[in-house]
């Protein structure tokens, strides 16, 4: 286990050494590219001067706001319309045509609507995060063991009895994977929406780094992004492990 | 389709189209600003004018080429990445941590790292479209490539004892995978 570990980072050891080599060896000038060396300075730097850590609050806020709404949203709408059958297929045209729209191409109605800002951010991530919750709950509901449902009309539960003591229970490792898939999806959304056009959080940095013509800043904030994406889901995955045992996470798309 | 299921059909396309009467109700009684919210019956002209003048016609091109090349080029460089190193069990231990550790990186990110190296142009954004979907091709070339049956490979083995130039191991991958 542990020198498969190792063996995994020589890889990425040798070509940053071998890459810093060559820009030290042929005084590297460019607009894109630094030696590794000047991004962990410069990476440092910005975490030391606070910014980048005050971006990824940004940047990180905005997402989880995000998820929250639009996962929420989506979350009650999948396991309403998971529970009845005829809502799901009356609405099937509405929610079909709504889907396939990328949430980016949202963007310049967000803007005009809502202006720079949180408010902004949190709609696109919020609607992009909608889908993958009300599709995997949606999914979740319908196909819980038609036993548990039984049991709950012989027990009398009322409707919302129902939901909180049987559907909600008997779903939560599809909707936990669902929240999973959601928050890279969140994560993703909300550093374009930045790039893009919203001045705030990480994907306005890295932006506001290569017009600078900062390379070294630049190439410190996509380090620190993939670390940032990379920390949330492993530990989503590490959590959903936890709470649902090592089963729960046997099928991912790995 | 039964009866039953072109009934549904038909009544859910009715609600689609009662939420699009709604739409055009709102804007109608300008409840809400025109300016932020058009009606429908504007924004299908406005629709109509756009693929009238060739103006949107050429852009949904672009994007469709964008999205075709870009697909394209993923799909090459993920097939043959991922078989090199789904068939070689010291490629799988050497190389597959880092794409782990790529693949949760936004790709957006990418963008201002492409337009430094790039500029501006077309092949900025086909490497950012091609980064963006190589994942579920190389993943699942390496995990096909991984899960050839082992008896498979050792039939290749023993053909190449008899006839030498005889059967790749790249052809029973692929049709397994």
């Amino acid at each position: 286990m542990n020198t498969s570990r190792v063996k995994g980072v020589l890889l990425p050891a040798i070509a940053l050494l071998a890459f810093e080599g060559w820009a030290q060896f042929s005084h590297l000038q460019s607009d894109a590219l630094a030696p590794p060396s000047a991004i962990i300075i410069a990476l440092l730097k910005a975490i030391g001067d606070g910014t980048l850590l005050g971006a990824t609050v940004d940047t990180l806020a905005a997402a989880f706001g995000g998820l929250a709404a639009g996962g929420g949203a989506g979350l009650l709408v999948g396991v309403v319309l998971g529970m009845a059958r005829p809502a799901d297929r009356l609405l099937e045209v509405t929610l079909e045509c709504l889907r396939p729209i990328p949430p980016i191409a949202l963007l310049p109605i967000a803007l005009i609507a809502l202006g720079f800002g949180y408010r902004m951010e949190i709609c696109v991530v919020a609607f992009a995060c909608f889908w993958p919750l009300m599709v995997l709950s949606r999914t979740a509901v319908r196909s819980i063991e038609p036993g548990l449902i039984e049991v709950s009309r012989v027990l009398e539960l009322s409707y919302l009895a129902k939901i909180f003591k049987v559907v909600l229970p008997a779903s939560l490792p599809t909707i936990f994977l669902a929240f999973r898939l959601a928050a890279g999806v969140a994560l993703v959304v909300s550093v374009t929406v930045e790039i893009t056009i919203n001045p705030m959080g990480l994907g306005a940095g890295i932006m506001a780094a290569q017009q600078a013509l900062r390379p070294d800043l630049m190439l410190a904030y996509l380090v620190w992004i993939g670390v940032v994406g990379y920390a949330l889901n492993d530990g989503l995955f590490v959590a959903q492990r936890l709470f649902f045992g090592p089963n729960s996470t046997r099928a991912r798309q790995k | 389709m039964t009866y039953a299921a072109v009934l549904w059909r038909t009544a859910s396309i009715a609600i689609a189209v009662a939420f699009v009467a709604i739409w055009q109700l709102v804007a109608d009684f300008r409840l809400v600003s025109p300016a932020f919210l058009p009606s429908p019956l504007r924004t299908w002209a406005s629709l109509v004018r756009g693929f009238g003048s060739g103006d949107l016609a050429t852009k949904f091109g672009g994007t469709c080429e964008h999205m075709f090349f870009g697909w394209l080029a993923a799909s090459v460089v993920g097939v043959a990445l991922g078989a090199a190193i789904g068939s070689s069990d010291r490629m799988r231990t050497y190389v597959a941590p880092s794409l782990d550790f790529i693949r949760p990186l936004p790709v957006s990110a990418l963008i201002p790292v492409a337009i430094a190296l790039f500029g501006l142009t077309k092949g900025m954004a086909l490497a950012v479209i091609a980064f963006g979907s190589i994942w579920p091709m190389l993943l699942a070339t390496v995990h096909g490539f991984a899960a050839v049956e082992p008896r498979f490979v050792r039939v290749i083995a023993m053909s190449r004892h008899e006839s030498p130039a005889y059967g790749s191991q790249d052809r029973i991958a692929l049709g397994g995978t």
